[in-house]
């Protein structure tokens, strides 16, 4: 009955010291880059969102000014890429006293 | 007593990207082990680590800053792992059934294939015990088997058990020696089949 009892706590030792030298498994270096391409993807949908938004801005603000310089200034597409910088002062001032001669 | 975390929670909820990146190379190295020795499965336990961590990162902002990211991480993996063993219950569920509807009959084809050298310490030492004694561990209750594991094979301190495991250190310290002797007891049976 000892014996049997002694034999069983050896055992008991044994596996457990087995277990406690086991060695950890660190993760690979590949599950570590899939990681981070993951947190890269994520990161970069955030920043590709708030580029998305900046240039539909600055897209909308071009075309505001480019149809008020054509409908305020009558200048036409080809105009605006032609006019020199004289001609460009005179204009800005016709729709203005247009609009008084009204 | 809470251990200090090791990274910049403002920064990590901030989403800074250093940050994010040191906190998952961290949290992987926690809980691989302890995912590997659960799943006994290389490929299964790296797709659960990286789906704790994304998780993880997903739910941020329900972090308490105060609390213990390891502990948290930890508490993440153990849902997963009980998913996975729902997920594959269910897959072995629905094998039993497949072959009879199958002209071959070939069930085998159908159960889950447990690979060889699933852990990269098998090959080095005596692999025929250690897959007895990982079987015997298998056999354990979940709550006796997640301690277990967690004590003796990533050597985490009761205490800290105690938080994963959402009860006390004088339960774990129980669970772990009931594992333990509920593991002699699987494996002497075992020896004795063998014998006979």
């Amino acid at each position: 009955m000892k014996d049997s009892s002694h034999r069983q706590n050896n055992s008991v030792e044994r596996v457990m010291n087995h277990l406690e030298t086991f060695p950890k498994v660190e993760p690979s270096q590949r599950l570590l880059s899939n990681i981070e391409l993951e947190i890269d993807r994520l990161y970069c949908e955030v920043s590709d969102f708030n580029m998305r938004w900046i240039i539909g801005i600055a897209a909308s603000l071009l075309l505001v000014i480019m149809v008020n310089t054509y409908v305020i200034l009558d200048y036409s597409p080809s105009e605006m890429v032609n006019v020199n910088q004289d001609e460009a002062i005179e204009y800005t001032f016709i729709p203005t006293q247009n609009l008084y001669d009204e | 007593m809470k251990e200090k975390n090791p990274i910049d929670i403002a920064k990590l909820k901030a989403k800074d990207l250093i940050e994010l990146k040191k906190f998952s190379a961290m949290a992987s190295s926690w809980i691989f082990n302890s995912i590997l020795h659960s799943v006994k499965n290389y490929q299964d336990a790296e797709e659960i680590t990286q789906d704790c961590v994304l998780s993880a990162l997903r739910s941020l902002d329900t972090f308490r800053s105060d609390a213990s990211l390891k502990t948290w991480i930890f508490r993440i993996s153990i849902n997963k792992i009980k998913d996975y063993y729902r997920y594959s219950s269910r897959r072995k569920r629905s094998a039993t059934i497949v072959p009879l509807v199958n002209e071959n009959n070939d069930q085998e084809k159908y159960e889950r294939e447990i690979p060889d050298h699933w852990h990269p310490g098998v090959q080095l030492e005596s692999k025929e015990e250690i897959e007895l004694l990982f079987w015997g561990i298998d056999q354990l209750n979940e709550n006796q088997k997640q301690a277990l594991i967690l004590a003796k094979l990533d050597k985490l301190k009761y205490a800290e058990i105690a938080d994963i495991m959402s009860t006390t250190a004088k339960a774990v310290e129980s669970l772990v020696s009931r594992a333990k002797s509920n593991l002699i007891l699987i494996l002497e049976n075992i020896k004795k089949d063998n014998e006979g």
